[in-house]
């Protein structure tokens, strides 16, 4: 079972995910932006991140670019999550080395295994 | 389900914070002051909304956030202009999504709404997906709100072959650079394909002798097989989170020509991104077009479910059962800490109680003082739990001013003070209708036409101030404006036509400024859009009464006028003076008590038609008697006390009681929810010796009574 850091800055996804997370089996750790995510990340060195694209403070892409300059988000696998669909980010999102996009409204089951697969 | 309805609340909640606060951003950026940065935050308040909308499937509200969410992305990137036109429409949709998002919380999402499709076409004009002219007048059908959500489509999956028996599907993948540095690793890659029937591996390509090796780059292409009783496209599915990083390609050894059949299929998959079929080269990014929204609301299942009325309608918002509120961590600290130190006390009670000797009592005198103080403590912090910023009701106003100086035609800036004092959650909700009427107010009657301003030597565009501070356990919150003040003489004159006061009268200035709270005044000479409904400021002023607090104002001819609001802290405990009348104990709010006064023989006057006159101090104030007024006998002793109250509306007048026992603070218990309404009592309380006692409402006890509601209470 993994560790995995949620990162939203809606507190209903926050708790969906977290409660999506949780009875998969997985224990939970969450943030409403980059910077606590960063904070976040240090401190409990997750074996997954997924993350919101659109989030104040510092934005999903941003926080994956400064979460793998960091020794504990160098090879994690760091999913973003997001309503947005512009291929434009999806190329910064590949640029900023994600290891994944995934459209919301998130699918439970998806998460779950990819989870497994990835973490 | 509940899960569900719980996440649905949450949701709610936070749309309703997050709608807030996009009202205040877009005010700002209506009045020119906005920044980048609130752009931003407006962008992301409604882009959060159509998120959330997204996960329960609220058609209406997404398809609308959609396109608003295009709109402000063009003016976050500079592509629109922001200017007063589109500032305008930008207001009426943030409303529009308060609507749709009450709507979607009532269960009544279906339901039309006026100008929703207009709205949508001039947000649709201004992200530039419609042409000026091709804006449908009102009436015409209403796009399915489906359409204008169209992302949300699902492709027609064609899953027929979905046969038991075992097939092989073969999968090359090819590592892009970006591949490792992306948090992937083959080794758990090629774990987890296990789960979908790996059976063998083949890799192709060399290694590089170590002087050239690049640990980013992969040289390597390896051949998964699978035997599995899964679709291609299940298998697609999960290799889809390697697209963004690999070069993928799939096979089918045993079938013919199914894999372009396939490619459809395989939309279903939301971390799909587009595979080329067969073997084309690349997963160029230019070949995903359909964004895999759709699929993944129709995969979701749970979450996905249709718009059912999952949360029962809720109307009125203030009936809300599951309504939250936010309260920092500290506060609840603070009421955990003091239960624990209570627990303490009442311990040590106890053993002082059990083992207690003579010796003991002053122990014991020392716990209950502790319990006391803790108590006060307690319930200190169990009312700031319930205290919020009155912003929430300040930040509604610039738009009513705004909205108003529309109207009018008058141009009014509006200054927002103390927005930060903290006000019972109760009162606050109270609180938006008279202060949106008083701000009415001052708009229309107070501040003079530009022209008339300019003409007057006063800045051309009026002033408005709208303040709140704590004094003492009350708040104050005063509205201000820089208008011409009452016009008395109008005031006066309507009062006289009204039959409120005679011409013979002599009132003071300040008299006649009070003359507009009472009940059925309104200087309103026709009926304007404005402020003239057949209320007036009376209606403020009953609210407010209602709320415990008292309101006033003092007006300068010409230079303008101050209205100003008190009120209590809370509504769940009051100050209270209990007196007692025949055997039994009744409160009186203390708010109300101007005074006490011990009745002698010769300070009472009977008037002819049966009423009584108090002389106070020169003055004759109304008499009347609690005990006739509670179908009392009367009392032997003439030797009473008098206490003298501010009945608002039909001044002071002083009743007599038998007795008064004193002040204390008392926890308001209401009657109807326990009994039922009575007339002349506004609910009931629980002393220290376990007994009830009734509240009396005075203002409808002295009704009842039959004042005729003389204006001023001296009679010279």
């Amino acid at each position: 079972m993994s560790v995995v850091l949620a990162v939203d800055d809606t507190r209903a996804l926050r708790a969906m995910l977290a409660d999506c997370l949780k009875k998969g089996g997985h224990d939970v750790i969450l943030a409403v932006d980059g910077v606590e995510a960063l904070d976040q990340l240090r401190k409990h060195k997750p074996d997954i991140v997924i993350t919101d694209l659109n989030m104040p403070r510092m934005n999903g892409l941003d926080f994956i670019e400064a979460a793998r300059r960091e020794p504990e988000g160098k090879s994690l696998p760091m999913l973003l999550l997001t309503t947005e669909t512009a291929q434009s980010l999806k190329d910064r999102a590949r640029a900023v080395r994600a290891t994944g996009w995934l459209t919301k409204p998130f699918d439970p089951k998806q998460i779950l295994s990819l989870v497994d697969q990835l973490a | 389900m509940d899960d569900d309805e719980d996440f649905e609340a949450l949701f709610f909640s936070e749309t309703r914070e997050l709608l807030d606060a996009l009202q205040e951003h877009l005010n700002l950026l209506a009045d020119d002051e906005g920044d980048s940065e609130t752009v931003h935050a407006a962008f992301r308040a409604v882009h959060s909304v159509k998120g959330g909308a997204a996960a329960f499937g609220f058609d209406r509200l997404i398809a609308f956030a959609h396109i608003f969410e295009t709109v402000m992305d063009r003016i976050r990137s500079d592509t629109l202009m922001l200017d007063p036109h589109v500032a305008q429409i930008l207001l009426r949709s943030g409303d529009m999504l308060q609507v749709l998002a009450e709507n979607a919380e009532a269960g009544t999402e279906d339901k039309p709404v006026d100008g929703l499709q207009r709205l949508q076409q001039e947000l649709e004009v201004l992200a530039g997906e419609r042409e000026d002219g091709d804006i449908v007048e009102e009436g015409a059908p209403e796009p399915a709100p489906a359409e204008a959500a169209a992302p949300a489509e699902p492709e027609p999956s064609e899953e027929e072959d979905d046969t038991p028996a075992l097939k092989e599907i073969v999968c090359r993948i090819t590592p892009e650079e970006p591949f490792f540095e992306s948090g992937h690793d083959i080794l758990r890659l090629i774990r987890a394909a296990r789960e979908h029937g790996l059976t063998t591996i083949h890799s192709e390509g060399d290694v590089p002798n170590i002087a050239e090796f690049d640990p980013r780059i992969c040289t390597l292409t390896w051949e998964l097989t699978f035997q599995t009783d899964q679709t291609l496209s299940d298998v697609e599915e999960f290799f889809g989170i390697y697209a963004h990083t690999a070069q993928l390609d799939f096979f089918q050894p045993g079938a013919e020509d199914d894999i372009d059949q396939d490619a459809e299929a395989q939309e279903e998959s939301p971390a799909v991104q587009e595979t080329p079929p067969a073997k084309s080269a690349q997963t160029a990014p230019s070949q995903q077009e359909k964004p895999p929204v759709g699929p993944a609301a129709a995969g979701a299942g749970g979450t996905n479910k249709p718009k059912a009325p999952a949360a029962p309608p809720n109307a009125a918002r203030g009936a809300d059962p599951n309504k939250s509120l936010r309260v920092e961590i500290a506060r609840i600290d603070r009421l955990v800490n003091l239960v624990g130190e209570m627990l303490i006390t009442q311990a040590a009670l106890a053993q002082q109680i059990t083992y207690g000797d003579e010796h003991q009592v002053s122990d014991m005198a020392h716990s209950v003082d502790a319990m006391s103080r803790q108590l006060r403590e307690l319930q200190e912090s169990v009312m700031a739990i319930r205290a919020q910023p009155v912003k929430s009701v300040f930040r509604r106003m610039p738009r009513v001013v705004r909205d108003l100086a529309e109207k009018l035609g008058k141009e009014a800036k509006l200054e927002l003070e103390g927005e930060n004092t903290e006000v019972d959650a109760t009162v606050i909700e109270e609180l938006s209708e008279p202060l949106t009427h008083m701000i009415r107010n001052s708009m229309d009657h107070g501040l003079e036409g530009n022209d008339d301003r300019e003409a007057a030597g006063k800045p051309r565009v009026g002033r408005i101030k709208l303040a709140a501070e704590h004094k003492g356990e009350r708040v104050i919150i005063t509205i201000e404006d820089d208008g011409r003040g009452v016009n008395r003489e109008r005031v006066l004159a309507k009062a006289i036509e009204r039959g409120l006061v005679s011409p013979e009268d002599q009132l003071s200035p300040e008299e006649v400024d009070m003359l507009i709270f009472h009940p059925g005044f309104s200087t309103a000479e026709e009926v304007s859009a404005v402020s003239g409904r057949g209320v007036g400021m009376d209606v403020v002023k009953k609210k407010i009464m209602a709320l415990g607090g008292r309101c006033s104002v003092v007006s300068t001819p010409g230079k303008g006028a101050v209205f100003t609001i008190t009120l209590p802290l809370t509504l769940a405990v009051m100050d209270g003076m209990t007196i007692a009348v025949g055997d039994q104990k009744y409160i009186l709010p203390l708010s109300q008590v101007v005074e006490a006064l011990r009745i002698t023989g010769e300070s009472g006057k009977r008037l002819p038609d049966g009423s009584s006159l108090l002389e106070r101090r020169g003055e004759y104030l109304r008499l009347l008697s609690l005990r006739s007024a509670l179908d009392l006998p009367p009392r032997d002793s003439t030797d009473q006390m008098a206490i003298v109250v501010d009945t608002e509306t039909s001044g002071h007048v002083a009743l007599t009681v038998d007795e008064l026992i004193g002040q204390r603070q008392i926890v308001l218990k209401s009657l109807e929810a326990n009994f039922h309404k009575v007339d002349g009592i506004s609910g009931a309380t629980i002393l220290g010796d376990g007994q009830v006692a009734l509240i009396l409402d005075v203002q409808a006890l002295v009704r009842m009574q039959g004042a005729s509601a003389p204006i001023e209470e001296t009679f010279h």
